[in-house]
């Protein structure tokens, strides 16, 4: 769970500094730059949060457009990737926030059977033969385990898509979702035990 | 320590993010503990299916739909309507605003320009009009009071200039003329002194209203001012006002011949001061003529004349008719009045005065007068 900590470890001083400065005094190409290096963590990061692609495609256009509306304001007291991932969690809060209301998403529980093509999955313990996980296609896990990671609180999502699925430090998670340490990682415990029980549900066995 | 206090560090102790004394004590527990082994075991496991789901690429287009917005707020092309009206609540408060002291300096502009504009417009009052001799019509009392200044001005041309009267620049140029015009006129009045009364003149009805007339044709001075004249000069002859009115009818016989009786009044005219304001107007038109039409019936000689000046072309065609005479004033091109004249003549015979065809130039103004004739 720890491996993508090291690999995420970034040196104190910001590497952007330069193209964000370049931003501030109106060139857009440097802006293009920081686009085309950051549009796919946080299009994934908008995706684990919310579950649709389309969506997430969105949150994230909207992310860098606001992104480049304040970036005069932006001082460096973070990192630039930094500030950019807290916004794409605010706005992806926010769009989850507006589809709940709508009604249009349906959440997994952990509950009830999983809904598969097959038909309900029944909880069975697991049997000898190899394991379902092994049996299902990569897409079709992956699909059940975002099922599941969308049935979690916004709260307890968020820790979990930046600790086990981004691989941020807890210093980052905090400056990026500005809560205390012990938030953090209370959150984090919280987010994998229930995940860990949902995975078991609707994969089988782990 | 408690399988739950166990569970609740797995999280942290999988990440060996707890304290070593209780790393040590997890490590025991896990040791002897095969339900906590299977937790920690479960939580791994989660850790890695996160792990490995599969990253999602952006869309291709993605970058450039972002950069396409970015542009768009980089360089805000704002429409023509938008630079004009938004934010609507500062702009429209400002454009009102900015209308209404348009209207208001408008209306001050053009009240300030406006008494310049009516020195310039030609007046709707006519000038003074000399009415012919042979007018039947016996002459009103105000125009009997008027009779004598005329002469009077001729008479003391001299001695007005000499007082430093503001006399017209017309004047000055045919002053020479008009001195020995006066030895004419004096000869004229010993041998017939009433004969002044021949030239009967009409008020004018406002003295600051500028005259229609062309420049050369010099203007009777205001009432008043000849009434002044008038008194400074009884002393020396010539019978009052009213008493000249009198004897104007009875005149009439007496009088020498029409020519000579016209030659004078151009004199008179010539000699006369005109008011500040005719001059100005006279520099404005320096062009001009002014004919005299003889017609039986003057009523209809004026209508024509008027078609005939519309037929031309001619502008500000005015009209004025009195029992008397009609006079017209209009503006026509000068190549047009020739032909004026040669169809003028169809109605009665003609007199030119003042100006002659050739020394015209683009448009001038013509005074046509119609009197009662032959």
């Amino acid at each position: 769970m720890s491996n993508r900590v090291e690999e995420s470890v970034q040196t104190p001083a910001d590497d952007d500094f330069q193209l964000v400065s370049s931003c501030r005094k109106g060139e857009i190409d440097a802006f293009e730059a920081l686009v085309e290096k950051y549009q796919k963590k946080m299009l994934n990061v908008a995706y684990r949060m919310i579950g649709d692609y389309d969506e997430a495609c969105e949150v994230v256009q909207d992310a860098f457009l606001s992104a480049y509306r304040s970036i005069k304001k932006f001082r460096g007291e973070a990192r630039f990737s930094t500030w950019l991932y807290s916004i794409v969690m605010n706005l992806s809060k926010n769009r989850m926030k507006q589809i709940k209301t709508r009604g249009a998403r349906e959440v997994y529980s952990i509950d009830a059977p999983a809904e598969t093509e097959e038909g309900s999955m029944r909880r069975d313990p697991p049997d000898q033969g190899p394991s379902i996980l092994e049996q299902m296609e990569k897409k079709e896990v992956d699909a059940r385990v975002q099922g599941c990671i969308n049935g979690l609180d916004s709260e307890y999502r968020e820790a979990l898509v930046l600790r086990d699925i981004q691989g941020f430090s807890y210093e980052e998670i905090r400056d990026i979702l500005k809560v205390p340490d012990g938030t953090v990682k209370s959150r984090l415990f919280r987010a994998r035990d229930a995940l860990k029980e949902c995975l078991k549900k609707v994969l089988g066995d782990l | 320590m408690e399988c739950q206090d166990i569970r609740k560090n797995l999280s942290a102790y999988l990440e060996g993010m707890v304290a070593p004394e209780d790393q040590e004590l997890i490590d025991q527990h896990l040791a002897s503990c095969r339900a906590c082994s299977t937790v920690l075991y479960e939580l791994n496991r989660t850790g890695e299916v996160l792990k490995n789901l599969k990253e999602v690429e952006p869309p291709p287009w993605m970058k450039q739909k972002i950069m396409a917005r970015v542009r768009e707020e980089a360089e805000p092309k704002k429409g023509f309507i938008q630079k004009l009206f938004y934010p609507l609540h500062i702009k429209v408060p400002l454009e009102a605003f900015a209308t209404v002291l348009i209207a208001v300096v408008a209306v001050y502009v053009f009240k300030a320009v406006e008494p310049q504009m009516k020195d310039l417009q030609i007046p709707s009052v006519r000038e003074p009009v000399i009415a012919r001799q042979e007018a039947p019509y016996p002459a009103k009392a105000p125009a009997a009071e008027t009779q004598a200044p005329p002469k009077k001005a001729l008479l003391q041309e001299g001695p007005l200039k000499a007082g430093g009267k503001d006399l017209g620049v017309a004047e000055k140029s045919t002053e020479k003329k008009a001195r020995v015009d006066e030895e004419v006129a004096v000869k004229k009045l010993k041998e017939a002194p009433p004969a002044i009364s021949e030239i009967k003149t009409l008020p004018a009805p406002s003295p600051a209203s500028p005259p229609t007339a062309p420049k050369k044709e010099a203007v009777l001075p205001p009432p008043a001012e000849a009434f002044k004249i008038g008194e400074s000069r009884t002393a020396e002859r010539a019978p009052s006002p009213p008493a000249a009115a009198g004897v104007a009818p009875t005149r009439e016989d007496k009088m020498a011949s029409a020519e000579g009786a016209a030659r004078e009044r151009k004199e008179l005219k010539k000699a006369q001061p005109m008011a500040p304001s005719l001059r100005m107007a006279a520099k404005a038109k320096p062009e001009g003529m002014s004919i005299v039409v003889q017609a039986k019936d003057i009523r209809l000689a004026g209508e024509k004349a008027v078609s005939l000046l519309n037929q031309l072309g001619a502008l500000r065609i005015d009209r004025l008719s009195r029992e008397s005479n009609e006079v017209i004033t209009a503006e026509i091109k000068a190549e047009k009045m020739k032909e004026l004249v040669e169809k003028l003549r169809l109605l009665g015979e003609v007199q030119e005065k003042d100006a002659s065809l050739a020394s015209l130039e683009k448009d001038a103004t013509i005074r046509i007068e119609i009197v009662p004739g032959r």
